[in-house]
């Protein structure tokens, strides 16, 4: 038998389960569309149940003894013998051919030049270009040569080709040669013996359930964006402002906006719940008023700290689904028939904040369709044989789940492969 | 010979620093001193190797340690090497303070010479390890983890509960998934174990270290045996118990009040003869885990479709599936959220008050019968077992794991694992999953002789008062008293330090962290800081080496500026800090000592954060006793999402 396995998506689940595989003897290619790794993570700053960073990883066992949990940014993703990241590549099919895969991939280019990069940042400062930034909301501006986050993995900028000039100043001024601006996409077919979806999961854009007035008023978030504002990377320190640039002082939540509803999504997002109150402490830690609007309070008994830690910092909870936002005066209006006190209420805000549901990432692309299940969800087991799933690719979880199940995930793989009788 | 190569980082840090007054000022310092453009890169790297001889002493003004450490010490032999991150904390923090920024440059550098001057080689080690797994059996978990190695070619040992067979797993597993699954996964896994070693009994004794556990087997029939594992999986499952409420549902006063599992076998298969209404009380206070409210879910649908009348009082219900939901839903279950605060019995039946709290509404039910859902708790011996293991459990009594985000099978104990149900309830798909982490973590233990590297405790036995202040503080029972004297276990060391600030005759030195070598270079970095800086005071920051070191790396490439007089030292974990590097810190003339450690309940070595805030507390009541302001002193933590740390703990002065 082979020992080479791709696997499809470098958030949590695809890092852990390539990591685990790697320190197993396997030989790894680890396959991201984006330019940097962290998939989800990467917007959320601090997550539960931990309340740490969001970016931290399991330590692979041959760099550091798999003793501790290392931040992304030291975790030498990659400097792992026998693990190779793939970043900015898409898998244009995967192939079936004997017992063996063809996996073909696209790498679009960075300009960048991993092996020549020293990221001393050099370029981003005399770049000329500046253009609005996505990860923090558009908020503040980037440049055309930018790194997304601070911790982002690889460190080395990227080059966005649609917004720069060729100016070649960064050219220039790299005087280590890092930076092609005729850098070409790439092909490659990788044989491969195994195929793990660890493909992750987005925050689905509220702008389909035109009831939340997303999209119409700029103070209707999803809780990603949310979390984008908070961060103390992000564009405001961790201010929480409106789009006008007012500090807010309410909040209202509204928890399954879009799930657990037959006519939108009919699953429970699982995550929501906790990640929202995580947020609601945050944001009344810088004395914002919060109210959560929900249909039931679905936190894990691990995690259950954060909602007493809510109540406790006088967080309102109020239990009924909003029926819909409206604009007044420029700021939203939440409708919500209180089902407890049997009440209809009219919560006024500075901000609305819709829970959205997760959707699987796979689900947009053709590649992956034969190995979906239910709403694009890939199931954990092998089948078709060979093909593997793991973290929220299966089904939207929480992070101690998706690192469990990129564990087993590793172990199933290696005993196909390698294990014994 | 003692080097210096700093790196000017694609010519850009020797713009924010002034390299050429560096280079003056530290030639006294080190024997050689070599500036490079890209210290990273191949180029580099040659240049780096090529000026080199085993023996040297080597210090790095470059990027951060966390980023080229490793991959550096994998490229020179050195073992004597110092980092000093020139570009991370210093340059792109300091940028419009280019002349004291390159001060602070030239103080660390000072520092790192006395560094080098200290330091050790880490001492290496390598332990044969036993390729035998014990697996403390008893839930469904333990089954599968026993399969598993035994697929991997591994040695196992079933170690179950006298009496144990299907027909028990299947009772305490009930909850776990769909009766069907479960009896086919049952018989699945055990046709798999049939060369698998299963001994009956219990265990006695253990003792050793991870790679070789001697553990003591009691035989049911009597029969005692020794053996050695190389690491140890407990699975010892569930059992289900009743809820505080059940005595007030009337539960073993009333025959019409009974557990709805027993409810479940007794109504087998049968329909419903009349309209039998069912109400089923949940416990109203008790946190519901989510296998708890899908084994609820299942049961009280499969009693609608038979065509009960069903009536769930409850709380919060929490569920994995959120088809059960709408199943049971569909199938008639009837949903009351509230409590049941009464239940009278009489002929027509059972008269239940239910109670709305929130609403502070009342009503009531009358149901033929009462069924209570049970609660799921770890097996009673779990407790006794943690004991003779040595390892944590929490306030319910399960066993808890190192760290809830990542860690989901190790224990306080290396080389014990816990899987299923010995950890929380979980459905059987959990269990398995659980079960197989636990394979792999042993599988990665018992499958290659344990070799380490760093930099260990030292005992002196002189000093010593056994008192065993280290070995209680050590959280990795690194530490063993035999003989009389304190032993130290490198096998289950994790470098910390911990037990050095513990130690109250300093009876423990940390090898290249010795009292001298800290009281050095704080008077290092206080003579060199007056020297350049004159009266501008200046502070300490004494951070771990893992969150906070990260933290205040995030403050470089995030941009955050703070001011130039902070010194960062690292240490390995900021529970080996004592009040006597504070005191020192203070006499030395910084104006604050600033301790910075991993999140409230995140250190890496489990306990460095909580410590280094007593010990900070403590430090700071002397101060006061001896009237002093304990201001100066703090405890604080940082993590790499925060990156405003630093700017936030360190006082701009000067
Ligand atoms: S190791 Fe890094 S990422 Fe993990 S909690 Fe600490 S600072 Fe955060
Ligand atoms: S591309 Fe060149 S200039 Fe830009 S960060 Fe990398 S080394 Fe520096
Ligand atoms: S070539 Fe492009 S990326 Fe580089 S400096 Fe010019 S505009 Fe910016
Ligand atoms: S306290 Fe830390 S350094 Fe000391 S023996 Fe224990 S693990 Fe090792
Ligand atoms: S704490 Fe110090 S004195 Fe006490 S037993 Fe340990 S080494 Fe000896």
């Amino acid at each position: 038998m082979g020992d080479t396995v791709v696997v499809v998506g470098a958030g949590l689940a695809g890092i852990q389960v390539s990591h685990q595989l790697a320190d197993l003897g396997l030989k790894v290619h680890l396959v991201e569309k984006e330019a940097t790794v962290g998939g989800l993570s990467a917007h959320l700053g601090k997550v539960f149940p931990t309340d740490d960073c969001a970016l931290c990883l399991d330590a692979c066992e041959e760099l550091f003894s798999g003793h501790h949990r290392r931040c992304q940014y030291r975790s030498l993703l990659g400097n792992q013998k026998k693990l190779n990241l793939h970043t900015l590549t898409e898998i244009k099919s995967i192939k079936q051919d004997g017992g063996r895969f063809s996996v073909s991939l696209k790498t679009t280019p960075r300009y960048v030049m991993l092996d020549r990069c020293v990221v001393c940042l050099e370029c981003i400062n005399v770049c000329d270009v500046e253009v609005p930034d996505e990860m923090n909301l558009g908020r503040v501006m980037r440049k055309a040569i930018y790194r997304s986050i601070p911790q982002g993995v690889p460190l080395a900028p990227v080059i966005d080709m649609n917004s720069c000039t060729k100016c070649t100043k960064c050219v220039d001024v790299c005087k280590v040669g890092a930076i092609d601006l005729e850098q070409r996409s790439k092909t490659r077919t990788i044989k491969a013996d195994a195929v793990v979806l660890a493909t992750g999961v987005e925050e689905r854009s509220p702008s389909i359930l035109p009831g939340y007035a997303y999209g119409l008023c700029k103070d209707v978030l999803t809780q990603r964006e949310l979390a984008r504002l908070l961060d103390s990377t992000g564009a405001t320190n961790g201010k929480v402002l409106t789009a006008s640039g007012k500090q807010v002082e309410s909040v209202t939540m509204i928890l399954c906006a879009g799930s657990r509803d037959l006519n939108a999504i009919d699953y429970c997002s699982q995550a929501c719940c906790t990640y929202s109150l995580k947020h609601a402490i945050m944001l009344r830690e810088q004395g914002v008023g919060v109210t959560i609007c929900y249909m039931d309070l679905r936190v894990p008994l691990h995690s259950h700290s954060f909602l007493e830690r809510a109540r406790e910092s006088d967080v309102t909870f109020v239990r009924g689904k909003p029926d819909h936002v409206i604009v007044h005066e420029g700021s939203p209006v939440t409708i919500v028939e209180d089902t407890e006190a049997l009440k209809r209420l009219e919560i006024e805000s500075d901000l609305v904040v819709l829970a959205s549901p997760l959707v699987p990432h796979a689900a947009e692309k053709e590649v992956f369709n034969s190995f979906l299940g239910d709403y694009g969800f890939a199931a954990r087991h092998d089948a078709p044989k060979g093909i593997y799933a793991c973290g929220t690719a299966t089904g939207p979880t929480d992070i101690p789940a998706s690192v469990a199940e990129a564990n087993a995930v590793a172990l199933e793989v290696y005993m196909a492969l390698k294990g014994g009788a | 010979m003692k080097k210096l190569f700093l790196c000017t980082c694609n010519g850009t840090l020797n713009k924010l620093l002034d390299f050429t007054k560096i280079g003056k000022e530290v030639k006294a310092l080190y024997d050689v001193v070599e500036v490079v453009d890209n210290l990273c890169l191949e180029e580099g790297l040659t240049k780096l190797e090529k000026g080199l001889s085993e023996d040297d002493r080597l210090a790095i003004g470059a990027c951060s340690s966390q980023i080229i450490g490793v991959p550096m010490k994998q490229r020179i032999k050195n073992d004597l090497v110092t980092f000093v991150p020139l570009r991370e904390q210093v340059g792109w923090v300091h940028v419009e303070e280019k002349e004291s920024a390159t001060n602070k440059a030239i103080v660390l550098l000072s520092d790192a010479s006395v560094q080098l001057d200290h330091m050790e080689s880490p001492t290496e080690f390598t332990e044969s390890v036993v390729d035998r797994v014990l697996v403390m059996g008893g839930g469904i978990a333990g089954l599968k983890a026993a399969s598993d190695l035994h697929r991997l070619g591994v040695e196992v040992t079933l170690l179950e509960p006298s009496g144990q067979n299907n027909e028990r797993y299947l009772q305490t597993s009930v909850f776990m998934s769909d009766t069907d699954t479960l009896i086919n996964e049952l018989q699945a896994i055990q046709k798999t174990l049939k060369k698998v070693e299963r001994f009956e009994g219990t265990f006695g004794e253990v003792t050793g270290q991870t790679g070789s556990y001697d553990v003591t087997l009691n035989g049911v029939n009597g029969n005692e045996k020794i053996r050695e594992y190389g690491a140890i999986i407990v699975a010892s499952g569930n059992q289900q118990y009743l809820p505080r409420s059940a005595k007030k549902m009337r539960h073993g006063k009333s025959e019409r009040v009974v557990t709805l599992d027993s409810l479940m076998s007794r109504l087998k298969k049968k329909r419903a003869k009349e309209s039998s209404t069912i109400l089923v009380a949940v416990d109203f206070d008790a946190p519901m885990f989510s296998v708890e409210g899908s084994h609820l879910l299942r049961s009280t649908r499969n009693l609608a479709t038979r065509g009960y009348t069903i009536i769930v009082v409850h709380s919060d219900i929490r569920t994995e599936d959120e088809n059960l939901y709408r199943e049971a839903r569909d199938s008639g279950v009837i949903f009351i959220r509230g409590k049941v605060t009464r239940i009278r019995e009489n002929e027509k039946g059972l008269t239940c008050r239910i109670e709305n709290t929130l609403e502070s509404m009342e009503r009531e039910v009358i149901a033929d019968l009462v069924a209570i859902p049970q609660m799921v708790g770890p097996v009673n011996e779990t407790a006794l077992l943690a004991d003779k293991l040595g390892v944590d459990c929490d306030n319910n009594g399960f066993i808890r794991t190192r760290y809830s985000k990542m860690k989901p099978v190790q224990t306080s104990r290396r080389g014990i694992f816990v899987a299923g149900g010995a950890k929380m309830p979980m459905s059987l798909s959990d269990a398995m999953a659980s079960a197989q982490n636990a394979v792999l973590e042993a599988f990665k233990v018992v499958r290659s002789p344990l070799t380490r590297s760093g930099w260990i405790p030292v005992i002196d036995d002189e000093q010593c008062d056994v008192c065993k202040a280290c070995l209680e503080a050590c959280p990795n029972d690194a530490l063993r008293l035999m003989d009389d004297r304190i032993v130290h276990v490198p096998a289950h060391c994790e470098f910390c330090g911990i037990c050095v600030s513990a130690c109250p005759t300093r009876a423990i030195e940390f090898q290249s962290h010795r009292k001298e070598s800290w009281f050095a270079r704080f008077e290092a970095v206080a003579t060199t800081h007056r020297r350049l800086e004159g009266k501008k005071p200046f502070s300490f920051v004494f951070a771990c080496s893992e969150c906070a070191n990260a933290s205040i790396d995030q403050a470089g490439f995030a941009g955050k500026q703070y001011g130039t007089g902070s010194y960062v030292i690292q240490f390995p974990c900021a529970g080996m800090v004592s009040p006597i590097e504070i005191l020192k810190g203070l006499v030395v003339g910084a104006e604050h000592v600033i301790v910075a450690h991993c999140p409230p309940g995140g250190c890496h070595h489990q306990t460095g954060d909580h410590l280094s805030e007593l010990v900070v507390s403590f430090t700071r009541d002397m101060l006061r006793e001896i009237g002093q302001d304990p201001e100066r002193v703090q405890a604080t933590y940082m993590i790499a999402a925060m990156p405003e740390k630093m700017q936030k703990e360190v006082p701009v002065r000067g």
